[in-house]
């Protein structure tokens, strides 16, 4: 390691595959970063704990010989101890905002959203709604009040604008929300803004999805869509 | 003239015609208190309205997996406090808490085109209330035109709850209501309490009698009946007192007086159409037999438990099975603390 150099972490879930391979692409331009990912699927990856001394593992006693040789496959090891980095960034984090198309999809919000909807929120139940599910980003426990390296979260990216094509269920609010974007960035935004706040509370910093990635609906401009990746199979290898 | 000894017409009668039943029976509600008169399952579209305690009622259905209409629902992921607070979640549309079947007519009528409320925005703090169910929006909204704009698109939805569903539950609260003199419109609080100013020479204290009473269960039945033939209505009448009276009575009497007048015209109604049924929910709490039990510290309201053993016996009396009592006890807490406008009045009488 070279002096300077800054060591990172990237833990989380398949959604990192993409970073890894972001990654490959963009090291040789960037020599001062040294970037160690670990990644788990979703499954395995909400049962991983963080222990006093920042080590992130399964504990032993949910750690079956499959799940030890999945993870092994994938990161060359079965933990990760966070305390040797300089920052730490946990990516597809759980993003309020995949939900909130159902909350304004078919509504209209005062002076936010005015779409002709049948129903309409007032701006106080809008902030309340916001609010409460903005509180859903706080983290589990031993992330709280954090005192170790620095500690970034980026929530999983919005839904892709091709949503619009999908007969799934889970999508039309999505879908709805493409037809009719008034307001959607600007809530967007705000969401985001109150997440941010619930994060500094906790001493992580919120890495936000760049504005100039996504549609009039707050959703991911297609361009960026490179399929979904998964570690199951225990491939790409980290 | 026969020569047999006299016979007694109570002689044969079941237990349950006898007060000894009553005594022998020790604590907990007769489970034969309640013989629906319709059937009620599980698919049975039913839609709620009334006073606080018709909340408790709706959450309960709500939580059995019953099929409750709801027109303008907050998606699951909102949680219970914030969608209760804002009038989502209680009923099936978001009217708030109707206390006097005069109030619902007059919804009804609203919804129907044939009716406009007088002073339907009153103001608080700069703030702008829906005179007809201020509670929905306790910060109020900005201006007057998006309270009205708030109210058609309010009252869309609740034509077409009104239009949905099979089974009305309708919870009789009050009899007392404060009126426009001048063009008779009902509202739910007095003016002054949430918000809106109190003028004697512009409002009145109303005491709705029997006959007005059951002229309004009347009209009610008519208009739903006109949008969906065939509906059935569940009339039940709120255990809970009130909190305060206008009517120059001691509360004590005036509760009295109210319970009274509802439940006598619940059961005028009964009797007089088929399709209506009585739910004795106010019987099973305030029961003798309950020795207070089922009463909440301050007299007035009604337990967790009591919400609890009323709703057993409607979901045992129309067989609807449901898990462990047990496993909701938890969700009856103070979020299910129902949102009554009429406690603002307790602030107001200190």
């Amino acid at each position: 390691m070279t002096r300077g150099t800054a060591r990172i972490a990237v833990v989380g879930n398949s959604h990192i595959a993409a970073l890894k391979d972001a990654w490959v692409e963009m090291a040789p331009a960037h020599p001062a970063l040294d970037i160690t990912f670990f990644g788990a699927p979703q499954v395995e990856m909400g049962k991983m704990t963080l222990d006093h001394n920042l080590r992130l593992a399964i504990p032993p006693k949910r750690l079956d010989a499959e799940t030890k040789d999945l993870l092994t496959r994938i990161n060359g090891r079965c933990a990760l101890s966070l305390a040797r980095f300089d920052i730490v960034l946990r990516a597809g984090v759980t993003s309020p905002w995949f939900q909130f198309p159902q909350v304004i999809a078919a509504r209209d919000v005062d002076g936010l959203r005015e779409t002709g909807a049948r129903e309409r929120l007032s701006r106080a139940a809008f902030d309340a709604v916001l609010a409460a599910l903005a509180e859903t980003s706080r983290p589990a426990k031993n992330w709280r009040k954090w005192t170790g390296p620095a500690l970034y979260f980026m929530p999983l990216p919005a839904t892709s604008e091709s949503c619009r094509g999908s007969e799934r269920k889970l999508y039309r609010p999505h879908a709805a929300l493409a037809e009719r974007s008034d307001g959607a960035c600007q809530i967007h935004d705000l969401l985001f803004d109150a997440v941010e706040r619930v994060l500094d509370e906790e001493n992580i910093t919120l890495l936000r999805q760049p504005a100039d990635t996504l549609t009039e609906a707050a959703l991911t401009q297609a361009r960026f869509k490179t399929g979904a990746r998964r570690l199951r199979d225990g491939t790409p290898q980290l | 003239m026969t020569n047999s000894a006299p016979r007694s017409p109570y002689r044969g009668l079941p237990r349950r015609a006898f007060w000894k039943s009553v005594a022998d029976r020790g604590e907990g509600p007769a489970d034969d208190l309640y013989r629906p008169r319709f059937e009620i399952t599980r698919k049975t579209a039913i839609f709620t309205a009334g006073s606080c305690f018709a909340q408790h009622i709706g959450q309960s259905l709500r939580r059995a997996g019953c099929r409750i209409v709801d027109t303008e629902a907050m998606p699951d992921m909102v949680p219970e406090t914030v969608a209760r607070r804002f009038g989502y979640r209680q009923y099936s549309a978001r009217y708030g808490n109707i206390y006097t079947p005069r109030q619902l007519r007059q919804l009804l009528g609203e919804i129907d085109g044939t009716l406009t409320p007088a002073y339907p925005v009153w103001v608080r703090d700069g703030r702008f209330f829906d005179a007809l169910r201020p509670a929905v929006e306790p910060e109020g909204l900005e201006t007057p035109d998006l309270v009205a704009e708030h109210r058609r698109l309010h009252l869309a939805r609740a034509r077409s709850a009104f239009a949905r569903g099979e089974v009305f539950v309708f919870t009789l609260g009050l009899t007392e209501a404060w009126i426009h003199r001048e063009s008779g419109t009902v509202y739910p609080t007095a003016p002054g309490t949430i918000a809106g100013a109190h003028d004697p020479e512009v409002f009145a204290f109303h005491n709705f009698s029997f006959a007005e009473v059951i002229e309004d269960l009347h009209a009610i039945r008519a208009q739903l009946q006109a949008r969906q033939p065939g509906m059935r209505m569940v009339l039940t009448v709120s255990p809970v007192a009130l909190t305060a009276t206008a009517s120059d009575a001691h509360v004590e009497v005036a509760t009295s007086y109210s319970k009274a007048v509802l439940r006598a015209a619940a059961g005028q109604m009964m009797s007089e159409c088929a399709d209506v049924d009585y739910f004795p929910s106010y019987e099973i709490v305030t029961s003798r037999a309950a020795r207070g039990r089922y009463l909440s510290a301050d007299l007035r309201d009604v337990t967790p438990a009591a919400v609890e053993d009323v709703m057993q016996i409607f979901f045992a009396a129309h067989g609807i099975e449901r898990g462990d009592p047990a496993d909701h006890a938890t969700t009856l807490d103070d979020l299910d603390a129902p949102v009554c406008e009429d406690l603002l009045l307790e602030a107001f009488g200190r």
